[in-house]
């Protein structure tokens, strides 16, 4: 898309998970707000709170989530600089939380990157800034357990990728070892 | 741009046989009436055109058609950030992000609201979903897209009215709302299909807006009538009454008012110069100013009409998201009453951008006035300049749409 101004809105959060020094996948998390998209399934269907089941997850999936392989599931990762490649998302699920539909899922990557020596770069955004995405007001950027504790994450505002032609700097962390 | 000028009874005279002049070549003639139905059939078989090509989209506006194997291509090939997307002032930033943020506040209550309609709805919910609505329609607007651009240029480049600028905002944004609706229902209703079958429809709109919007000011920059009535607004003459006062009369206000056009005539206020015209010459030309009017006046409307037509046929999503949800849960009137809201919000928006182009238009009149630089020519060159520029800009978009090299922007 061009341009647009958003219409949908999401706070996510997302645990980095290691093996060693290298990072192997983003796991993540997207609330929604709430009544959307529940026009999918309908808001009888739906349960009061709790996991979906696998016929409405592949509903969800199948109609708003695997059409964004071809943005990376707006995942951005740059190791000094270099957008890096996912490969397809697993573990995806969907759930009701406090009256908003949530997704998780894991998206590894195509190839580990070890962060020593490296300058890496994490963020959620739509570049066409359709979908607004949110950090979550706490820690939305950690590390998965089980990661060296020599690690940090910063979070900062990317002035490097502004979107809805700059008017917008989305929100990214930059991952130590 | 003539208005308040002072002018002599011979000066007047020469304006009045210019204005009869023109009255006799360019009477509103029946092709336009015949443009306004080619218009409309247009709009039907495009819309059959574009429906045939749209892609499927989902409900982050992106391409269902995705394949998993693009899942491995990183995201961010994209090129560097121009220099103005880099330094944006902070304070522009905020401004803008707290924008977004109420306008999010506010969708997310209109969403809430529709969801929890079921439960019971009373008057205060009636009211509180109509508020809401239009305060999301009025902050929405000032994004891109519903038809800011197209409004104000249309009436930024000639002498056009308040009410123009009232009543081609809210005609463009009704025929927003009725597309959105028209949608909508018809894709439940017709299609029994929910709102993945919606989107690429809506994205078709934009096709048909674009196409619209060229055949629409390709008709207004060929039509003669439409060419030359592009900012005659009849000049104003300031006449002498008596010794002391002067009152402005305008050829339309004196075909409007047939006292006022008779006292003219009869050079009530025009002293003895034109007392001694005919009674039956001044008959002819009062008749004829009239004919003037309401030729331009028509004129002025036809394109109104079809310029509305044309930029609101893409549908606004939020609209569309509203609809459904209501429809999900039942209660399509709540849908609907939260569309119009909208539009009306939408329609506020719009016109206080039109009427801040009409002022741009008038201070550069009366600038125009003081230094004493009058051109006709120039006029007429603004205002079909500004209509070619619609043109070009639409026919662009069509052509990137339909080559595929740009994608639908859902406003």
């Amino acid at each position: 898309m061009a341009l647009a101004h958003p219409h949908v809105w999401i706070k996510y959060a997302a645990r980095v998970s290691t093996n060693g020094s290298s990072i192997v996948a983003i796991e993540e998390r997207w609330r929604f707000t709430e009544g959307f998209p529940v026009q999918l399934v309908g808001v009888d269907q739906l349960p009061a709170s709790g996991l979906l089941d696998a016929a409405l997850t592949k509903r969800f999936h199948d109609q708003a989530f695997a059409s964004l392989a071809h943005s990376s599931y707006f995942t951005h990762l740059f190791v000094d600089g270099n957008p890096q490649a996912f490969g397809e998302p697993t573990a995806f699920k969907v759930s009701v939380e406090g009256g908003k539909i949530t997704y998780s899922f894991r998206l590894a990557l195509a190839t580990p990157i070890d962060m020593r020596g490296k300058k890496v770069e994490l963020g959620i955004w739509d570049p066409s800034y359709y979908v607004d995405y949110e950090p979550e007001p706490e820690a939305a950027i950690s590390f998965a357990p089980g990661s060296p504790p020599n690690c940090s994450i910063r979070s900062f505002v990317d002035k490097t990728h502004p979107i809805f032609n700059g008017f917008v700097l989305p929100s990214a962390s930059e991952i130590a070892c | 741009m003539l208005a308040g000028v002072p002018l002599g009874p011979g000066r007047l005279r020469g304006s009045l046989s210019i204005a009869i002049s023109r009255a006799r070549r360019h009477a509103f003639r029946p092709s336009s009436r015949v443009s306004v139905y080619t218009l409309i059939l247009a709009l039907a078989l495009l819309a059959v055109c574009a429906t045939a090509h749209a892609q499927s989209l989902d409900v982050f506006g992106q391409p269902a058609s995705s394949t998993a194997a693009a899942a491995s291509a990183p995201s961010d090939a994209a090129a560097a950030p121009s220099w103005w997307a880099r330094n944006i002032p902070s304070p522009v930033r905020s401004a803008v992000g707290s924008w977004l943020h109420v306008q999010a506040a506010f969708n997310s209550r209109i969403e809430r609201f529709l969801e929890q309609w079921p439960h019971g709805a009373s008057a205060a919910a009636w009211a509180t979903l109509i508020l809401v609505s239009f305060a999301y329609g009025s902050l929405h607007a000032l994004g891109p897209g519903h038809g800011k651009l197209v409004v104000s240029t249309y009436l930024g480049s000639r002498r056009a009215r308040i009410g123009d600028a009232v009543l081609l905002s809210a005609w463009t944004a009704i025929v927003q709302a009725l597309t959105a609706i028209g949608l909508v229902l018809g894709a439940a209703w017709f299609a029994h299909a929910g709102l993945t079958r919606v989107m690429p429809h809506a994205a078709s709109m934009e096709i048909v807006s674009y196409a619209l919007l060229c055949v629409t000011s390709a008709w207004a920059i060929r039509s003669s009538s439409a060419r030359d009535r592009c900012c005659d607004e009849p000049p104003a003459v300031r006449l002498p009454r008596g010794n002391e006062t002067t009152e402005h009369v305008t050829i339309s206000a004196a075909a409007d008012a047939p006292s006022r056009a008779d006292n003219a005539a009869h050079g009530a206020y025009l002293g003895g110069s034109l007392a001694s015209l005919s009674e039956s010459s001044a008959s002819g030309r009062t008749a004829r100013s009239a004919s003037t009017s309401s030729g331009t006046s028509r004129s002025r409307l036809t394109q109104i009409f079809m310029l509305g037509l044309a930029a609101g046929a893409r549908p606004c999503v939020g609209a569309i998201f509203a609809l459904v949800t209501a429809m999900a849960v039942r209660a399509t009137a709540a849908g609907v009453a939260a569309t119009f809201a909208m539009a009306a919000g939408v329609a506020t928006t719009v016109a206080l951008i039109g009427l801040g182009s009409i002022g741009a238009n008038r201070t550069l009149a009366r600038l125009a006035l003081r230094y004493r630089f009058r051109s006709t020519g120039v006029q007429r060159a603004l205002a079909v300049g500004a209509i070619a520029a619609i043109l070009l800009f639409s026919a662009l978009q069509l052509a990137l749409l339909l080559s595929g090299v740009a994608t639908a922007s859902f406003y």
